[in-house]
C-alpha cells in the first residue's frame, strides 16, 4: 500500500524525539510531540510543530498509555506515529491498534514484530534456519525449580533474561545454585514491573563475550539490505555505553557470515522497516544469535555517520510503501564512527542514576562531531525516565582518528549539576586496551577503578579546594580577615582580590 | 592570616590566606584569580583557567564541579578544627551508621525491622529507581535502631532510611 505521510506524531521524548523531528523537518513532514507534565518545557516539545499533553510524569499513564497516544494522533490529524525506541516501540498490540485506525506505524508490522521481537520465537526461528544460538531454554521457565534444573544441565554461570525485555532490565547472571532463588525472584519482578510480562528464560552465560549487531533496512517490496555491524561490548549493568563501527573483532569473513544470518532472519520473518539483529561473539570467534530489536536503536547514529544514510528518513519512506532507493552495492562504508552515551549517573558509585538541574552545559563541536541531545542548561533531570542525556558521536577516517576526536570532544564537554559519565567515557576512549581492541562486555568490571582515576587530578583538586575556601569565606560562620583594597581589574589581579 | 584545612575524602590541603592577599596551598604560593558569572565561577590558577560550579551542601561541606569531576570538600577554619578536636576527645563517638537513599525512588521492600541484629552486607531495602531494582545492604554489622520507611514509600535522595548501631 502506498501512502503519503504528511504529519508524524512522535510517541517518545528526549533526544530521540528531537532527532526524529529534525529529519521530518528536512523532509517537509509536520511533527507532533507528546509530553507529560514534567516535559512541558522540554527541548523536543519546543522543536515540534505541535504538541499534545498526554498525562502525568509516570510513563505508564503518559508515554506508555496507548489510548492517550492514539487520541493525540487523531486530535492533531497525524497520519503516522513514530515510536522511537523504548516505550511503545516494540509493542505489537500498539502497532496493530495504530494501523487499525488508519494511521501508519513507522516500524514493522505487528506480526513480524511478535515473531522476531519476542526472544523465544525469534530464537526458534533462528534455530530452524541453522543460525547458531546460545544453549538455553526455549520455553519460559515455570518456576525456580525449573530454573535450577536447566542451569545444572547447561552448567553455571547462566543468564536469566526477561522474555519481553531489553536494555539490561530483568537480566541477572547467576554464578551458582545458591544464588538462583533470589536472582530468579528479582528478575521476575523486574520483568513484570518493566514490561508487564513475567516470563523469564535461561541460557548459558558466555564468558568474555563481545556484543556485535547488524543494522538492516527492509521495504514492503521484499528488498532487504544491511548497513554493516556495530560493536557494543562496553557496557555497565548490561546496558551499552560505547558503540562503534566497524568492530575490530569482525573479520571480512565473519562479517559476511553475520550479515547473511541477519538477512536470512528478516526474510524468513517477513520483516519490514529498520531493525537490528544482535549477536554475541565468544573468545574463540564463534557467533550466536541473541535477539532482534524491531525498532530504531539508540546507537543508530554510528551507522549513519559511516554510511551517510539517514535511517529515520528511510523508515518514513518505507512506511509510505516506497521501495528502498538504493541497493546493497550502493551502500559505501567510510572510516570509523563511535558513540558515547552520556548518562545521568554516577560512575564512581555503582553507576547509580542521578537527578537534579543542569546548571551548565557546554557541548563540543567541530569537524566529525555529532551530538544528539534532548536536554539543555536549566533542564531538570527527574527519576521518571531513562537516564540518557545525550549521545556524542565522532567520525574519523580511521579508528585511531575517531578515538582521538572523541577524546578531544569529550574534553570540551562540560555538564555541571547532574552527575554524569563524561569522565568514564574519556577514560574508556583513551584506554590502551580499548584502543588495541582488546575488550569484552566485562571490560569495565575488569579494568575500571574509579579510585585510581580520582587521585590523578592534582591540578583540578587544588582548584576545587581553593574554590571551596572562597565560597566558605563568603559565609559569616567564618571569620573574615581584613584584606586591603586591590585594583578592580577582572583578570590580571593579585591573589587577594580573588579571595575576597 | 587565615588558615583552612580542606579535605576531599582522599587528601587534605592546607590553605593559608595572608592579610596582604598572598595565598599558599600546602606551603607553596599560588597565583589565583576569579570572575563570577551567574552561578558559575571562572578560576585561573597559575595560568590555567577552569569553570567551576560550587554548591554548599552543609555549613562546611561544599560540592565543586570542575571539568568532568565532582569533589565533595570539607572546609574547616581554626575554630571548626578546635570544635571537632574537642568533640573527639570528649568521647562523643558513636558507631552509628545512617543509611540514606542514594537516589530518589520507590521502596519496593524493607527487609529489616527495628531491634533486629544484622550482619554487614545484610539486605536492608530494595529501592526501585529508573526501572531498576537496587538492593541496599548494611554497611556495618549491628542492631537496627530505626526504620524510617515502609514498602510503597517514595523517597528523595539522601532521605534517612535506616539507622544501624554497631554492637
Amino acid at each position: 500500500m502506498k501512502r503519503t505521510i504528511r504529519k508524524v506524531l512522535i510517541a517518545n521524548r528526549g533526544e530521540i524525539a528531537l532527532r526524529i523531528i529534525r529529519t521530518c523537518r528536512e523532509m517537509g513532514v509536520g511533527t507532533v510531540a507528546v509530553f507529560s507534565d514534567i516535559d512541558r518545557e522540554a527541548m523536543y516539545v519546543r522543536y515540534a510543530d505541535e504538541a499534545c499533553h498526554v498525562g502525568p510524569p509516570q510513563a505508564s499513564e503518559s508515554y506508555l498509555d496507548q489510548r492517550k497516544i492514539l487520541d493525540a494522533a487523531k486530535r492533531s490529524g497525524a497520519d503516522a506515529i513514530h515510536p522511537g525506541y523504548g516505550f511503545l516501540s516494540e509493542n505489537a498490540a500498539f502497532a496493530s491498534l495504530v494501523e487499525s485506525e488508519g494511521i501508519a506505524f513507522i516500524g514493522p508490522g505487528a506480526e513480524s514484530m511478535k515473531l522476531l521481537g519476542h526472544k523465544t520465537s525469534a530464537r526458534r526461528l533462528a534455530e530452524s534456519l541453522g543460525i547458531p544460538t546460545v544453549p538455553g531454554t526455549i520455553e519460559p521457565l515455570k518456576d525456580v525449580n525449573e530454573a535450577e534444573h536447566y542451569a545444572s544441565k547447561v552448567g553455571y554461570p547462566v543468564l536469566l533474561k526477561a522474555a519481553g525485555g531489553g536494555g539490561g532490565k530483568g537480566m541477572r547472571v547467576v554464578r551458582s545454585a545458591g544464588e538462583m532463588a533470589s536472582s530468579f525472584g528479582m528478575a521476575r519482578s523486574e520483568a513484570t514491573s518493566a514490561f508487564g510480562d513475567p516470563n523469564i528464560f535461561l541460557e548459558k552465560y558466555v564468558e568474555r563475550p563481545r556484543h556485535i549487531e547488524v543494522q538492516v533496512l527492509c521495504d514492503t517490496h521484499g528488498n532487504a539490505v544491511h548497513l554493516g555491524e556495530r560493536e557494543c561490548s562496553v557496557q555497565r549493568r548490561h546496558q551499552k555505553i560505547i558503540e562503534e563501527s566497524p568492530s575490530v573483532a569482525v573479520s571480512e569473513k565473519l562479517r559476511a557470515q553475520l550479515v547473511e544470518a541477519a538477512l536470512q532472519l528478516v526474510h524468513a520473518g517477513n520483516y519490514v522497516n529498520a531493525g537490528t539483529i544482535e549477536f554475541i561473539l565468544d573468545a574463540a570467534g564463534n557467533f550466536y544469535f541473541l535477539e532482534m530489536n524491531t525498532r530504531l536503536q539508540v546507537e543508530h547514529p554510528v551507522t549513519e555517520m559511516r554510511t551517510g544514510i539517514d535511517l529515520v528518513r528511510e523508515q518514513i519512506r518505507i512506511a509510505e510503501g516506497r521501495p528502498l532507493s538504493f541497493k546493497q552495492a550502493d551502500i559505501h562504508f567510510r572510516g570509523a564512527a563511535l558513540e558515547c552515551r552520556i548518562y545521568a549517573e554516577d560512575s564512581f558509585n555503582s553507576f547509580l542514576p542521578s537527578t537534579g538541574e543542569i546548571v551548565r552545559l557546554h557541548a563540543p563541536a567541530g569537524f566529525g562531531v555529532r551530538e544528539d541531545r534532548g536536554v539543555e542548561e536549566g533542564s531538570i533531570i527527574s527519576p521518571y525516565y531513562d537516564p540518557l542525556l545525550a549521545k556524542l558521536v565522532t567520525w574519523g577516517a580511521t579508528r585511531e582518528e575517531c578515538l582521538a576526536r572523541m577524546a578531544r570532544a569529550l574534553s570540551e564537554y562540560e555538564l555541571f549539576g547532574v552527575r554524569n559519565n563524561l569522565d568514564l567515557c574519556h577514560w574508556i576512549v583513551t584506554n590502551p586496551l580499548f584502543a588495541r581492541g582488546d575488550f569484552s562486555t566485562g571490560f569495565l568490571a575488569e579494568n575500571f577503578n574509579p579510585e585510581k582515576l580520582l587521585t590523578t587530578r592534582e591540578h583540578l583538586r587544588k582548584v576545587a579546594a581553593l574554590s571551596a575556601v572562597m565560597e566558605a569565606r563568603k559565609n559569616h560562620q567564618f571569620n573574615l580577615s581584613i584584606i586591603p583594597d586591590q585594583p578592580k581589574s577582572r583578570w590580571r589581579q593579585e591573589n587577594s582580590e580573588s579571595m575576597r | 592570616m587565615e588558615r583552612f584545612e580542606v579535605t576531599d575524602g582522599k587528601k587534605k590541603y592546607e590553605i593559608v590566606v595572608h592579610d596582604g592577599g598572598k595565598l599558599l596551598i600546602d606551603g607553596t604560593p599560588v597565583h589565583l584569580s576569579s570572575v563570577s558569572s551567574g552561578r558559575l565561577m571562572r578560576i585561573d590558577l597559575d595560568g590555567r583557567s577552569s569553570t567551576v560550579y560550587i554548591q554548599r551542601r552543609e555549613e562546611n561541606i561544599f560540592q565543586v564541579w570542575i571539568k568532568h569531576s565532582v569533589f565533595e570538600l570539607k572546609v574547616e577554619d581554626e575554630r571548626a578544627r578546635l570544635l571537632s578536636a574537642w568533640s573527639k576527645s570528649s568521647g562523643a563517638v558513636h558507631d552509628v551508621v545512617t543509611v540514606r537513599a542514594p537516589m530518589p525512588g520507590l521502596v519496593l521492600g524493607v527487609h529489616a525491622t527495628e531491634g533486629q541484629k544484622i550482619a554487614s552486607g545484610g539486605k536492608l531495602i530494595t529501592l526501585e529507581a529508573m526501572k531498576m531494582e537496587n538492593e541496599l545492604h548494611a554497611p556495618i554489622a549491628g542492631e537496627v535502631t530505626l526504620v524510617k520507611v515502609k514498602k510503597g514509600d517514595v523517597v528523595e535522595k539522601d532521605q534517612i532510611l535506616i539507622r544501624i548501631q554497631s554492637v
